[in-house]
């Protein structure tokens, strides 16, 4: 038996070994040929995009959008398709965010990317980096298939630079989100309170709603579990910054840092904030009038509005409020392209693309799913007026474009965000102080960035 | 005699107090599934809903190709089952009852491999799956996994309880490997074999990231992808969630109340926990 034990300990030892030495020569081997692909890829670029497609081209689109979404998704689809003569655009649901993202790195390495997908703006640094997606700038320049200036510049100005790096267009802008703050009017007219616009204000109204109501404890202002996760929103209306993304130097350890972490964790520790906890979402509680105030993503209005109807909470939404700057964040994903694709399927790819969020479309897909449209141009469009007369907390968003800012986009963000988060977690529990956990959080992040 | 009765009460207090725990999360997702969207998140839960809705359960139907997905998840699983009872049977006696060079160290090796975490294995996989050209077709979702090294482990420790004494028997009758294998071993393996299959069937049924990555197009796609539909980045639609996730563990209880002492009986004999 021992002799046994022993055996399979060792072959334990020399499985995982194999295992550790196949996958390093493997991914580097992989590298390679992708190095090599890219390079032939270039050169096929210059010839820019001569391309014209004449017979039948089918391309696959990526996506991680569910119910009613996919439906919209699906419906401006089939529109392009009944537009086009050759070209077949195919919807792919690849599950959630975290399951696309996975499945497009499992793909790119065995070379059977899509040709379109859905992103979030790290992830195409990443792209970049591994040269896997395609420079859009000569598409947009193009006399024939492209846009004028106008119709360029008619993109919200946010988005046009969060799709931007090094000044080339590595995708465009699909469905974007903000953050927006939820309020009960209700509870706000019998304290006799204004929406709160600034910090200070918000502070006061977060503490005046902090009460007693029927018997049950109301908390003046409900975060969502994520909001270390998205820490930068008050590191920026702070007057601070997350990230400079061009140095690559993390910045919340700073008196802006510690100022927005201080303001936020003393109106929780002063029980006049809370989490959601084990609520999940924040819609819970809101819903069910145990919080007066809520942050959160404009994409839950329809969490929101569902179940307030049938439990009579009166509500609306307002922009966030300011610190000494206002600051909201911009989130969501956009629309990338391979560079894997023949020069066909890119031009087919970017055909749709154009036509996704043309005015009209990006109105009609802001209408059902209450993301933003993403041109100035939808912000007047008949379908959307007419959709925000009926539901003005959806014309909240576009208030607050001038206030943008985005996330990080530097490759790892995610992790980076994660590790941040842990540390910042245990500040709002308690378990350390604000200097400790910035300490913490600057040590994590250096740790990642390789600072 | 009190003190037995007493005793015996007591155990039975303890049983029923597990059995509730077990049970609360199934009772709750029934419950929750004929809720309205604003009693789901009440606090304290509302355990019968004031307006029974029948209808998510005909709401989240119809929010994905569920006919579709049934039946790709029926056929998945009923011949990854097989599949994988096939080669176990040969493994487990190769390994158990026929002695040839090297077999033991071929069956730490194996062994081994269970150690490797199935995350580090999932690019690797689709890589090989992508250049056998399988992606988005049955065979990925059935040939990888009809073959289960954790059952081979288990039906080889039940084959070598069986005493050895009847395949000498055997043999003095002129009876080969494979019929004795066949026509002795086999239904003597029954309550293992049965459990066997069935934490595949149940595995099979439930497998959610692996048929997801290997297929594109909802045609392919089994149930558990489906639930999908239900969630997005900011909520869950939880009364639907739970109408469909009803829907689709319904199957799976069936199966284990009717083979419920099976399983007892063929985990407990090779003294290993699934």
């Amino acid at each position: 038996m021992k002799k046994l034990l022993l055996l399979m300990f060792a072959a334990v030892l020399a499985v995982v070994l194999v295992a550790c030495g196949n996958e390093d020569s493997e991914s580097a081997s992989a590298k390679e040929e992708g190095d090599s692909k890219a390079e032939e890829k270039t050169t096929e670029n210059t010839e820019g995009i001569g391309t014209v497609i004449d017979s039948p081209v089918e391309i696959e689109f990526w996506h991680a959008m569910s119910g009613d979404h996919e439906k919209a998704l699906a419906k401006i689809t089939d529109d392009f398709n009944a537009s086009q003569e050759n070209i077949t655009v195919k919807l792919v649901n690849q599950g959630s965010y975290d399951d696309l993202s996975q499945k497009v790195m499992a793909a790119a390495k065995a070379k059977n990317l899509p040709v379109l997908s859905q992103a979030y703006e790290d992830w195409i640094t990443e792209y970049l980096e591994n040269d896997l997606v395609t420079d859009l700038t000569p598409y947009v320049n193009d006399p024939k298939y492209g846009w004028s200036e106008d119709e360029l510049n008619d993109i919200v100005e946010i988005f046009r630079q969060s799709n931007t790096w090094d000044g080339k267009f590595y995708a465009m802008p699909f469905n974007k989100s903000t953050r927006i703050m939820f309020y009960n009017k209700d509870y706000l007219e019998e304290a006799g309170l204004e929406v709160p616009t600034t910090w200070d204000e918000l502070r006061t109204a977060a503490e005046k709603l902090t009460m007693e109501k029927d018997g049950k404890k109301v908390v003046g202002l409900g975060l969502e579990n994520s909001v270390t996760l998205e820490f930068n929103q008050w590191v920026e209306q702070a007057g601070g910054e997350y990230l400079d993304e061009e140095s690559g130097e993390f910045k919340l350890n700073t008196p802006e840092g510690k100022e927005a972490l201080e303001f936020v964790n003393g109106m929780i520790q002063d029980g006049v904030a809370r989490t959601a906890g084990e609520d999940g979402y924040m819609s819970g509680p809101f819903t069910r009038g145990d919080v007066a105030l809520y942050i959160g993503s404009s994409a839950g209005i329809p969490y929101v509005a569902g179940p307030a109807e049938e439990t009579g909470i009166n509500w609306s939404a307002a922009v966030l409020p300011a610190g000494k700057e206002a600051a909201t964040p911009f989130a969501g994903t956009n629309v990338t392209i391979f560079n894997s694709a023949t020069d066909e399927e890119k031009l087919a790819a970017w055909e749709f693309t154009k036509f996704l969020i043309n005015t009209e479309n990006t109105a009609y897909w802001a209408s059902k799913t209450g993301y933003l449209p993403v041109r100035y141009s939808a912000l007047e469009s008949d379908a959307w007026v007419k959709y925000k007369e009926e539901n003005p907390v959806y014309g909240v968003g576009e208030q607050q474009f001038d206030a943008g800012f985005y996330d990080p986009r530097v490759a790892g963000a995610n992790e980076l965000k994660n590790a941040v988060a842990k540390e910042l977690d245990k500040v709002l529990l308690g378990e350390a102080t604000v200097e400790e956990g910035l300490e913490a959080a600057q040590k994590a992040a250096d740790n990642i960035l390789g600072n | 005699m009190p003190k037995a009765a007493l005793s015996k009460g007591f155990i039975y207090v303890i049983l029923i107090l597990g059995s509730i725990l077990m049970l609360l999360p199934f009772i709750w997702m029934l419950s929750t599934s004929l809720k309205s969207s604003g009693e789901v998140m009440m606090m304290p839960p509302v355990w019968i809903p004031s307006d029974i809705k029948w209808e998510n359960y005909a709401t989240a139907w119809e929010m994905a190709p569920f006919a579709r997905y049934t039946v790709n998840s029926i056929v998945v699983t009923i011949l990854s089952t097989l599949g994988e009872l096939i080669t176990t049977i040969l493994a487990a006696y190769a390994f158990s009852r026929i002695s040839f060079y090297g077999r033991d160290v071929v069956f730490a090796v194996l062994l081994g491999t269970m150690m490797v975490p199935g995350e580090v294995l999932l690019i690797p996989n689709f890589v090989t799956l992508s250049n056998l050209g399988w992606i988005d077709r049955y065979e990925a979702l059935i040939i990888p996994w009809t073959a289960s090294i954790f059952s081979i482990f288990l039906l080889r420790q039940f084959f070598l309880g069986i005493p050895k004494e009847l395949s000498y028997a055997a043999k003095v009758d002129g009876c080969n490997n494979f019929r004795f294998l066949w026509t002795i071993m086999v239904p003597l393996a029954k309550p293992a074999l049965i459990t066997i299959a069935l934490l595949k069937a149940i595995g099979s049924w439930n497998a959610f990231l692996w048929p997801l990555i290997v297929t594109q197009s909802k045609e392919m796609r089994t149930l558990p992808v489906g639930l999908t539909s239900f969630s997005t980045e900011a909520g869950t639609v939880y009364e639907l969630l739970m109408a469909a996730s009803t829907m689709i563990i319904l199957p799976m209880i069936v199966l284990y109340l009717i083979l419920q002492k099976y399983i007892i009986e063929g985990v407990a004999r090779s003294g290993i926990k699934g």
